[in-house]
């Protein structure tokens, strides 16, 4: 197959021979530029991608943004809509798509209701994709059902924030203060690996005389950093984090003052806090007591520092409350809304932010709008031009959505920038359920794990192709425009929306030709919302590089710092909240004596589906590892390299064993990146937390047996 | 006000190295003026041994260019050999006529090789081992002669040896005492060296006295104290080095073997000073290298007016030049009031190890086979270190740390994973733009620059470097003794050159003798495309127990599709059910076993020796891709190994990861598959 993409056809710049666009990989979006250049292997159109200059990333890009060109110039792109016949793909035309999709997803409607048909979507989507995606969920299917692959990335995080501060936003403050706090805790967060180019901010706060305390099981090259490393017990973070406090409150390290003025609820955190007692906090997490204690008071005592979680801690059936208790801790030491303190939750989706911001979310509307307030649910109507009568109510979070796959009550689904099978828990069901449906369509670059098992498969532009914007891990809005034509028949996902709804009959609702349209309207729909994106507009952006949200009105700046004087809630106060300390979700047993926790590596993104095709990247890390430490490796006979099957009450992964003193001795470690019999998905806990759906991911109690060869002793 | 003029005599690396300290510390300070007695700039006198043996040209070992010393004004008088000095005056004269004054004079006239007064010395044919000159001539005789003989069984005569060799030439090493160089090892370290050296096909006569050499005109041979006798064309003295110091008498400077110099390298002249191996410091006049830049940095500084600790002597250590042979010795390994501290011996890879302690101090090691601890080694030595910091190094396997990881990674890999930055790009940048610190080499690379992980790996590189080994671009070794080419530019030449014939290869290349010899022959002929050229595959199904239907039916399906040409080395193939316990299949060139993930396949095992364990290349999702990967990399070593270079070497020096990436990559797989070279460049413009 060709991908139609020839030579010399790169949107270049003028005069420069390259063209500027932005990596699709992580949340920090580094701009970069690329030049096209001789392939070694013959006349294909092959880049070169060096960083360029923004605020973010100031010019630096990681191994994946340099490779980030591969896999959009793969030969293995789809480039025609796709129609599973006999078992097997056939070629078809875009109208015979439309065709098939209106024919089998209105059959559905019909025979099951509109709630029957499922819309998932992922957090790297443009904010027009996301935003139309949500619209078309509720407007063209009237189905309640649509969530997305952000549930995931850090919902605990994202409701935390709703809770505590009244809004979401990952970062806030701005990178550029983190080089001037004097203390840093990353809590569950591997920056080194999964934000490679923001380390210069954290080593610069260390080269002037920061501490740094990491929090992870594991000694990454983000731990490598640290002053303080607290190698705690996966899924015990909020114990920890009630540990941090309660030596704070006996230090009497609390900014009492802010307290007072700016926050409710300290009192019942406070009694509650009292009464738990350090050396079982040290017993259950696995920390030291005294590191404890260290890390309290560095943190307490410092004039400025900035807290920063990520998966490790929110991937938890509890990883709400645990979010929270980290904001405890920053609340009562006064220690956010002035320069160089605050929160950040490190997305790790690339549009992870501005993705959940619009309408992606089963229980949210554009503007981080909710979809059971009268008032947002009218707002939104209006925009849209319908009754608010005809807007459905809030669905189910991701896994729900599969459970209830599962359970045939949706019984059609559409999928967009996502590969469900591979990074659901439970994975095992969730192929299962999405097997069994009526009708899957799955709209991709590749023939992803899940694009195998649809029935109608619909080719999309990648990010050197398709214009839009993204929201950074700062609440930044960045326009990246399209460098290159769309190979063959793809199109971009917001078109292929637009055309979708002409097709079931209410294209006027989606008459957009240009993605600045989108943009447009997204920007009304979020006015006056919490996320609040009316004065943004792609002129500002291409002039000012980039405009932090909220942003009522063209002529506001922009809010570099949140909470500076007031938080989101009515009252402008933030809210204390006491946390339990918990063991994890799963314990360690005999017949599963290990804990189970994962994440991620330098060189892959997410499911791997565009990494894995990218040779430079696949190559560095050609397959999926299980790292154990040396001690534990020789207690359960497994040597170094050898094949091991790990199991869990869900289900068994088969990987190759990397012994490294990096890892707690009853903890195992298994990236995320692959999929079929390397998926840890297999292996993982969905249990959900309460608050926010997020499913346990970071821990499974699991045993660990050797495969073959390798079987030592 | 004039500057204060400060002459050298002689311009080998001891005082070169001085007076590039002088100018390092004070530019400015004096005006320099260097007598040189042959007629060429600075050269790295270790390095004539390569020259020799092929692995470098002459323009490679000068380590300071006429430029040098022009852009630092410093006056170089090459060929002006300096006859005179005149105390009282403060006055160098030289034999051209040339005269010169001095404030300050220091002695670096170095040594001569020891040409012993034996009957027939001054015959033509007989030379000694010590410049460029002798090099020259060696190369020369070897064009005309067979059969050569070098006295002395130390460093130098090795080396010697090993270079003849290298130029076709049958040699004979003789050495009066039992075993090989026998200042540096024990008779067990010797012995093994002697065997590898033999292996390389050197001769050896022990215990043998010279008495005169014989011949006419020239020299024809050597005739023995025993009364035995030794055809030769050509013979090289390489019994010791004998200091160069006939001035002594006209400066009335004090000798002994040398010039005698205090901890200040000062003689007993004022103002005078000698550093380098014409000089003599408590009794002992040093030939290696590191000392005599130790002496330079002391008398550079005494020089500068700036403090420092006198020259206390120096640890002597040496290592054997020879490619195929790592041989270290420091320290003194031969004493009688010392015990071995340590003492490993492993027959298998043919390594010896042994450490010498002296009061419970380390005093001395030797290092054979492996020599990557001798860094290690020497910093216990030079520290004095008590044995019981042996046992910590023994305990500690990856002691080697970074450095040794750096040294030992192929250009191609990447250092810097964040930023994609290689080893190579690290090497380039350090040599081009002359970066010193790790800030530098990030600032201008951008290694390191963004999780910094890769920071002491940086480091490490950047030590290599600048330490010199990989600092110089990676010359390539010849194929033979009958050409200058090495591999990659001999298969370039052949491809471009499309010639009939080996002989008219050889006539077109410049050969040295236009017959070649077996090795550079067949690396002809398999260059040129030769079709019974080449070694062949070799396939083995389930010989690990038997395989399973997957197994066999991958196996017949990669018979049918293996290619008919034949490959630049042996290549065994093994196909199995699984990597069983005790499996040859991770000793094979290439090894597919069948996984839950997929196929997986090994490359780069090796039964010989050494021994190499296969490393997981890549992983096939079927049966077809499998076998498409093994054929795809089958040509990619076809067509980009060197004639004669197993797959694991050529792994190891393209990088397991490049490989990767082109097989990973349908494009490239395909490329190979095709049988095209992207490394040429041709395909770019295709």
């Amino acid at each position: 197959m060709e991908t139609g993409v020839e030579k010399g056809v790169l949107a270049t710049n003028a005069g420069t021979g390259s063209a500027l666009t932005q990596c699709p990989y992580c949340s920090v979006q580094c701009k970069m530029t690329v030049e096209e250049t001789a392939s070694p292997f013959g006349g294909r159109a092959v880049y070169r991608a060096e960083g360029a200059p923004n605020a973010a990333s100031e010019g630096r890009l990681c191994v994946k943004g340099k490779n980030a060109h591969q896999h959009a110039a793969s030969r293995e792109r789809l480039l025609y809509p796709l129609l599973k016949t006999d078992g097997g793909f056939v070629r078809i035309s875009w109208d015979e798509a439309y065709r098939v999709l209106r024919e089998r997803l209105l059959a559905v409607r019909r025979m099951h209701g509109p709630d029957a048909v499922g819309v998932y979507g992922g957090g790297s989507l443009t904010n027009e994709s996301a935003y139309l995606l949500g619209k078309f969920a509720r407007i063209a299917l009237r189905t309640r059902y649509i969530d997305y692959n952000g549930r995931f990335c850090m919902s605990a995080a994202a409701s935390a924030g709703v809770k505590t501060f009244g809004i979401d936003r990952g970062l806030t403050n701005r990178l550029s203060e983190i080089p001037h706090a004097e203390c840093i805790i990353l809590a569950g967060t591997n920056i080194a690996e999964c934000q490679p180019t923001l380390m210069p901010y954290f080593t610069k706060a260390k080269e002037n005389g920061a501490r740094i305390i990491v929090i992870d099981p594991r000694t990454t090259g983000t731990a490598a950093l640290a002053d303080l490393h607290l190698r705690v017990r996966p899924g015990t973070d909020a114990a920890l984090a009630n540990g941090l406090l309660k030596v704070v409150f006996e230090e009497g390290l609390t900014d009492e003052a802010f307290i007072r003025q700016r926050t409710t609820g300290f009192e019942e955190l406070r009694e509650h806090v009292a009464k738990l007692d350090l050396e079982e906090i040290a017993e259950l997490t696995g920390v030291a007591a005294a590191d404890i204690r260290r890390a309290a008071i560095a943190y307490g005592k410092a004039g400025t520092g900035m807290i920063f979680t990520a998966r490790g801690v929110e991937q938890h059936s509890d990883g709400h409350m645990a979010v929270r208790n980290f904001l405890n801790l920053i609340l009562a030491t006064g220690k956010i809304g002035r320069d160089s303190c605050g929160y950040g939750a490190v997305t790790g989706q690339g549009n992870g932010q501005g993705g959940r911001e619009h309408g992606q979310k089963a229980d949210q509307l554009p503007g981080y709008r909710l979809i059971e307030n009268p008032r947002d649910r009218e707002y939104v109507a209006g925009v849209w031009g319908i009754d608010p009568a005809e807007l459905p109510g809030k669905g189910v979070s991701a896994y729900e959505m599969m459970k209830l796959t599962y359970d045939k009550e949706i019984r059609a689904m559409l999928i967009m920038g996502s590969n469900p099978i591979v990074s659901n828990p439970n994975a095992a069901l969730v192929e299962e359920g999405l097997a069994g449906l009526d009708f899957l369509a799955v709209a991709d670059m590749f023939l992803s794990e899940t694009a195998k098992l649809a029935d109608l498969v619909l080719p999309v532009t990648s990010y050197m192709e398709n214009t839009g914007t993204m929201t950074n891990l700062e609440g930044r809005v960045l326009l990246r425009e399209a460098a290159r034509p769309a190979p063959g028949e793809s199109r971009h996902d917001w078109r292929i929306l637009c055309e979708l709804a002409e097709a079931l009959g209410c294209g006027d609702k989606f008459a957009f030709h240009e993605p600045e349209q989108v943009f447009d309207e997204l920007r009304a729909a979020s006015r006056g919302g919490v996320a609040d994106y009316y004065g943004i507009t792609y002129d500002r952006l291409r002039r000012e590089e980039g405009v932090y949200w909220p942003c009522p009105s063209p002529d506001y700046p922009g809010t570099k710092r949140l909470f500076e004087d007031g938080f989101a809630h009515g009252d402008g106060r933030a809210v204390f909240v006491a946390v339990d300390n918990r063991p994890p979700e799963e314990e360690a047993d005999e017949d599963y004596p290990l804990l189970l926790t994962n994440g991620r590596l330098l060189s892959h993104y997410l499911t791997g589906v565009q990494t894995r095709r990218s040779p430079a990247l696949a190559a560095r890390e050609i397959e999926n590892v299980m790292e154990i430490h040396p001690r534990t490796a020789r207690r359960h006979r497994i040597a170094d390299g050898a094949l091991v099957q790990v199991t869990s009450r869900r289900g068994s992964v088969v990987v190759r064993s990397k012994v490294t003193e990096d890892i707690r001795e009853d903890t195992v470690f298994v990236p995320m990146h692959w999929g079929g019999a390397q998926n840890v998905n297999l292996v993982t806990n969905p249990a959900l937390d309460p608050y926010c759906r997020m499913p346990d991911f970071k821990v499974s109690a699991v045993r660990v047996v050797p495969l073959g060869r390798g079987a030592s002793g | 006000m004039s500057r204060p003029k400060l002459v050298m005599i002689g311009n080998g690396m001891a005082g070169v190295r001085c007076v590039e300290e002088i100018y390092a510390l004070a530019p400015d300070l004096y005006e320099i003026t260097i007598f040189g007695s042959e007629p060429r700039p600075n050269y790295n006198r270790i390095m004539l041994s390569k020259v020799l043996q092929g692995d470098a040209s002459l323009n490679d070992i000068v380590t300071h260019d006429w430029n040098w010393y022009e852009e630092r004004g410093i006056r170089l008088h090459a060929g002006h050999p300096v006859v005179r000095i005149d105390a009282q005056s403060r006055k160098v004269v030289t034999s051209t006529g040339m005269a010169a004054d001095y404030d300050k004079l220091i002695l670096a006239t170095g040594s001569s090789a020891y040409i012993p007064a034996l009957s027939g010395v001054g015959k033509p044919g007989v030379i000694g081992f010590r410049s460029v000159d002798d090099c020259e001539r060696m190369m020369e005789a070897a064009t005309i002669f067979r059969k050569a003989a070098v006295i002395g069984g130390g460093l130098l005569g090795l080396e010697a040896a090993r270079g003849l060799l290298n130029l076709g030439m049958d040699v004979t090493v003789v050495h009066n005492a039992p075993y090989l160089m026998n200042r540096q090892l024990d008779a067990m370290s010797s012995e093994l060296l002697r065997a590898e050296l033999e292996d390389q096909g050197m001769r050896f006569l022990f215990s043998k006295t010279t008495e005169k050499i014989v011949g006419r005109k020239r020299a024809e041979g050597i005739a023995f104290s025993d009364g035995s006798r030794l055809q030769a064309d050509l013979i090289v003295m390489a019994v010791g080095i004998r200091p160069n110091i006939e001035l002594a008498k006209s400066g009335g400077i004090w000798t002994n073997r040398a010039f005698v110099v205090d901890g200040g390298m000062e003689t007993n002249v004022p103002g005078v000073y000698a550093v380098g191996e014409c000089a003599e410091h408590e009794g002992t006049v040093y030939g290696l290298v590191a000392p005599l830049f130790e002496q330079g940095k002391v008398l550079a500084r005494k020089l500068c007016g700036l403090e420092t600790e006198p020259y206390r002597g120096s640890i002597p250590y040496a290592q054997l030049k020879v490619s195929g042979v790592d041989v270290f010795s420091a320290g003194g390994v031969n004493e009688r009031d010392s015990d071995t501290a340590l003492l490993q011996y492993d027959g298998i890879r043919k390594t010896y190890k042994k450490v010498i302690a002296r009061n419970g101090k380390v005093s001395g090691a030797i290092l054979f086979g492996d020599v990557e601890e001798s860094n290690s080694l020497l910093s216990l030595l030079k520290r004095g270190a008590d044995v019981s910091a042996l046992e910590r190094a023994e305990a500690r396997p990856e002691s080697g740390g970074p450095s040794a990881a750096a040294a030992a990674m192929p250009e191609r890999e990447t250092v810097c994973q964040c930023n994609g930055v290689t080893k190579g790009a690290i090497l380039a940048a350090v040599r081009e733009e002359g970066l010193s610190t790790v800030e530098q080499v990030r600032d201008r690379t951008k290694a390191s620059g963004s999780c910094g992980g890769c920071k002491p790996m940086v480091a490490a590189v950047l030590k290599l470097a600048l330490g010199g080994a990989g600092g110089e671009p990676e010359s390539e070794p010849p194929v033979c003794g009958c050409t200058k080419l090495g591999h990659a530019a001999l298969k370039e030449a052949v491809a471009e050159g499309g010639f009939a014939s080996f002989e008219l290869t050889a006539a077109k290349l410049g050969w040295r003798r236009p017959e070649g010899c077996a090795s550079c022959r067949e690396a002809v002929r398999y260059y040129s495309a030769a079709p019974d050229a080449g070694r062949p595959v070799k396939l083995f199904i389930g010989e690990g127990g038997g395989a399973e239907e997957a197994a066999a039916l991958v196996g017949a399906e990669l018979e049918r599709r293996l290619p008919s040409v034949r490959m630049p080395g042996d290549v065994r193939i093994a196909v199995d059910s699984a990597v069983a316990e005790g499996s040859m299949l991770l000793v094979r060139d290439f090894g597919l076993a069948e996984a839950p993930a997929g196929w997986e396949i090994y490359a780069g095992g090796y039964a010989g020796r050494p021994v190499k364990q296969a490393q997981l290349l890549v992983v096939a999702q079927t049966e077809e891709e499998a076998v498409e990967m093994v054929v795809s990399c089958l040509h990619g070593y076809r067509m980009n190994a060197f004639y004669g270079e197993a797959v694991w070497q050529w792994l190891e020096r393209e990088g397991l990861t490049a490989v990767r990436e082109t097989l990973l990559d349908p494009d490239g797989r395909e490329y190979w598959l095709k049988g095209r070279r992207p490394q040429l460049g041709a395909a770019a413009n295709a």
